[in-house]
C-alpha cells in the first residue's frame, strides 16, 4: 500500500523534493505540498483506493505524511483500485 | 488631479471610445456589477457573456477573464464579464437564500444586457462551476448561439467537496471552527448547497448552434454535460488550468493558448458587424437592511486607476476609508471583505473606497509597468493619487490593507499622515520587484529586503536551540537598520497623529519582534496597537476569522471617529 501511496504522492503532491527524499514520516507540507496540491492528492487517493474521505478526516494531519495517509486509508478500508 | 466616472453619462450610449466600461445592470433594487468590453469602432459581430467560476476559483480566474474579454473585444465581439448576485461587487451576499437560482438569474440578466447593447447573437462561456451554470442557463433560455464549457466540474457535488476541502486545508493550521458549507471566500447555507448539488441541465428550449468542450489533459471529458445541450460538440484541450487555478494567487498564469482558442472558436462564424452601445449605469443603489447606499465607479489620477466609492445616505464624518489590494486580489478584498466592510461602514455614515492599484484587479498599468506585480514601486504613486483625488483632505483618511496592502498602507501613512492605518498581516520582509533591475526604491521605509541581515535573523529564529542567539541578532539588526525598525517608524506614526491597528498571526508578528523581543512595539505608545491573534490565517480564509477581524476594525473605527449611527438591526455583518 505504501508504494502505491508514494506513487500517488509523486504524481499529485507537487513536492519540491524528489520522492526518493521522502520517508514514511516526512512532513509533506514541509516538503513543498501546497493546500491546492493537497486537495489534488486527496482526490487522487480517493480514486486510487476507492474511498471517500469524510469531512471529519479532511484536515492537514490526514495528509501530513505517507504513514498518516496509510493510517487514514486503512481506517476507511481502502484497497488499491 | 482628475476624477471621473469610468464612462461619462454622455459617453455611455453614444461614444464607444473606451474599450471597457464598468456597469451596473439587472434588477434596480438588487443591481449586478460587470464590465462591458467592446470593439473600439463600436461595431460588434456578436456578444459573449463570461460566466465566472465561484469561491477560490473565482479569485484565480478573475484576471484571466479580463484578458479573455479584452481579446474578444479586439476580435470584434462585445464581451460582458460580471459578478453573480451576492458575489464580487454585485448586491447581496452569500448568506442570502436561493443562491443557485440567483446565479442563474444573473446570467439571464447579463444576456439581456448584451441584447440591449444591440447584439443579435449571444454566446456563453463558463469555466468550472460557471460552465455548469452556463449550460443550465443556455438550456432554460434558448436562443443562445454557442456555449463554451471550459474545464467543467465533473459535478456540482465534486465542486462543493473540492472547495470545502481547500478551505479546510488552506493556511498554516487546521481550522476546526470551519462552518458547514464553508468554501474559500464564501459560505453556502444548507439549502443553497443542496440546490446547487441537485442542479441539472433541463431539456433545452432551443439548443445552441454549437458547443465547445475544453477538457484538461488527462481528465475525462464531461460528455454528458455537453451532449445535454443537444448541439454539435467540438472538443479542445483546457491547457494550463493547474497553473491558473491550483496555485497561490501570486503564481497564477493566464492560459494564453486556451484563451486564444476560445476567441478563435467564437469568432469563427460570427455574423456581420453592427453598431452596439453600452447599456447599464455607472452608479447603483444598494440596499443594506433598511439603509440604501449608493455606489459609483471612478477613474483616478493620470493612470486612470479603477475604484468603487460607497457613499452613505448622509455622511456622518468627513473621513474617507481607502482599501487597498491584498496581494493579487482585486479591489473586492480578501474573500470579498472590502465589499462587505465598505457597505457596513457606509451604512454607519462613512464614505469608503476600494481601490485597484496599478496593474492589479481592474486598473491599467502605468507606462512601462508589468501587470499583476504586487508591491510594485508604482503603488506609492497610486495611493498618493487616490488620497488626493478622493478625500477632501488627504490626511483625513483611514488606510486599510492586508498582506501587501497592509505594507503599502503603512508606507503611505509614513509618507503622509493619516487618521489611522488598519494593517492586517502586513508582510515587511520581501524582495521588492525593482531589485531585479536596479536599486530599491528610496521611498520604501519599512521593507526589510530578504537577503539582508533579516534573513539571518529569520534563519536563526527557526532554530529553537539558537533562540538566545537569534534575540541578539534581532537586536543587532535593529541597531544596524534603525530607520527600518518598527520602534522607529511606529513612533514616527504616533508623533504624526496617525492611529495604528495591526492585527497579525504569529508568523507576521516576527516582523515586530514580538516573538523574541517581548514588548518591542509597546515602546511606540498607546496609539499604536499590535495585536497577535493566535492561528490567524494569512488571507483570512476562515469565515469566522473574517467576522472577528471585521468586528475589531469596526470597533476601532467607531472609537476613532466618535459617535456613528448604529447600522439598522437588519444590516448583516460580514
Amino acid at each position: 500500500m505504501r508504494e502505491q501511496i508514494r506513487a500517488v504522492i509523486e504524481q499529485h503532491a507537487r513536492l519540491s523534493v524528489p520522492i526518493e527524499a521522502v520517508d514514511d514520516h516526512t512532513d509533506l507540507f514541509q516538503a513543498g505540498m501546497t493546500s491546492h496540491a493537497s486537495v489534488s492528492l486527496m482526490l487522487a487517493l480517493e480514486e486510487a483506493f476507492g474511498v471517500e474521505f469524510p469531512e471529519a478526516m479532511i484536515r492537514k494531519a490526514t495528509f501530513q505524511s505517507v504513514a498518516a495517509i496509510e493510517q487514514a486509508l486503512l481506517e476507511l478500508g481502502g484497497v488499491p483500485a | 488631479m482628475s476624477i471621473a466616472p469610468t464612462t461619462t453619462p454622455a459617453a455611455a450610449d453614444e461614444d464607444l471610445a473606451p474599450l471597457a466600461s464598468a456597469r451596473w445592470f439587472g434588477p434596480t433594487g438588487r443591481p449586478l456589477f460587470g464590465w462591458v468590453h467592446h470593439p473600439a469602432d463600436g461595431l460588434a459581430s456578436g456578444g459573449v457573456v463570461l460566466c465566472p467560476p465561484l469561491a477560490r476559483e473565482w479569485v484565480n480566474a478573475h484576471y484571466c477573464y479580463r484578458v479573455l474579454a479584452e481579446q474578444l473585444a479586439a476580435a470584434g465581439l462585445l464581451a460582458v464579464r460580471f459578478d453573480y448576485d451576492g458575489t464580487g461587487d454585485s448586491a447581496g451576499s452569500d448568506h442570502d437564500p436561493d443562491r443557485t437560482e440567483a446565479w442563474l438569474a444573473s446570467i439571464e440578466a447579463a444576456v439581456a444586457l448584451v441584447r440591449q447593447a444591440g447584439c443579435r447573437s449571444v454566446s456563453l462561456v463558463g469555466m468550472r462551476i460557471g460552465a455548469l451554470l452556463a449550460a443550465v442557463a443556455a438550456a432554460r433560455m434558448g436562443g443562445v448561439s454557442a456555449v463554451v464549457l471550459w474545464d467543467p466540474c465533473p459535478s456540482t457535488r465534486s465542486f462543493l467537496r473540492e472547495q470545502a476541502a481547500l478551505a479546510r486545508l488552506a493556511g498554516v493550521t487546521d481550522h476546526p471552527e470551519q462552518a458547514a458549507g464553508e468554501l474559500p471566500g464564501m459560505v453556502l447555507g444548507p439549502k443553497s448547497a443542496a440546490d446547487l448539488e441537485a442542479l441539472a441541465v433541463p431539456p433545452p428550449v432551443t439548443p445552441p448552434d454549437r458547443v465547445l468542450l475544453l477538457t484538461r489533459p488527462g481528465r475525462r471529458p464531461q460528455l454528458d454535460l455537453a451532449q445535454a445541450l443537444g448541439a454539435e460538440v467540438t472538443h479542445g484541450a483546457a491547457d494550463g488550468q493547474e497553473r491558473l487555478l491550483e496555485v497561490d494567487l501570486a503564481e497564477r498564469q493566464v492560459p494564453d493558448r486556451t484563451v486564444a482558442e476560445v476567441v478563435s472558436w467564437l469568432r469563427a462564424d460570427a455574423a456581420g458587424r453592427s453598431p452596439v452601445t453600452v447599456p447599464g449605469t455607472d452608479q447603483a443603489r444598494i440596499a443594506l437592511g433598511a439603509t440604501e447606499l449608493s455606489e459609483r465607479t471612478v477613474r483616478i489620477g493620470p493612470a486612470g486607476l479603477f475604484g468603487i466609492v460607497t457613499e452613505p445616505p448622509a455622511p456622518a464624518v468627513s473621513t474617507t476609508v481607502l482599501m487597498l489590494n491584498s496581494g493579487n486580489n482585486s479591489h473586492v478584498g480578501p474573500s470579498r471583505l472590502w465589499v462587505e466592510l465598505s457597505r457596513r461602514w457606509a451604512a454607519m455614515g462613512v464614505r469608503c473606497v476600494r481601490l485597484d492599484q496599478s496593474g492589479l484587479g481592474d486598473s491599467p498599468t502605468r507606462p512601462g509597468q508589468a501587470p499583476q506585480v504586487i508591491r510594485a514601486p508604482e503603488n506609492f504613486d497610486d495611493v498618493a493619487d487616490a488620497r488626493r483625488a478622493l478625500a477632501t483632505d488627504p490626511h483625513d483618511v483611514v488606510l486599510v490593507g492586508l498582506c501587501s496592502g497592509a505594507y503599502q498602507a503603512l508606507e503611505a501613512a509614513l509618507d503622509q499622515p493619516a487618521r489611522a492605518v488598519y494593517a492586517i498581516n502586513p508582510v515587511l520582509h520581501f524582495t521588492p520587484p525593482e531589485l531585479a533591475t536596479g536599486p530599491m526604491d528610496p521611498r520604501r521605509r519599512i521593507c526589510w529586503p530578504v537577503g539582508s541581515v533579516v534573513s539571518a535573523y529569520r534563519l536563526l529564529a527557526a532554530q529553537p536551540l539558537r533562540r538566545r542567539l537569534s534575540k541578539l541578532t534581532w537586536k543587532l539588526a535593529h541597531r544596524l537598520h534603525r530607520r527600518r525598525s518598527p520602534i522607529g517608524w511606529l513612533g514616527e506614526l504616533q508623533r504624526a497623529g496617525t492611529k495604528v491597528l495591526i492585527m497579525c498571526g504569529s508568523d507576521e508578528a516576527r516582523s515586530f519582534g514580538l516573538e523574541t523581543y517581548g514588548s518591542l512595539v509597546g515602546q511606540a505608545g498607546r496609539s499604536v496597537q499590535v495585536e497577535v491573534v493566535e492561528g490567524l490565517d494569512h488571507a483570512l480564509v476562515p469565515a469566522r476569522q473574517r467576522v472577528a477581524v471585521a468586528q475589531r476594525l469596526t470597533d476601532h473605527l467607531v472609537q476613532l471617529l466618535g459617535t456613528l449611527p448604529a447600522p439598522s438591526a437588519a444590516t448583516p455583518g460580514p
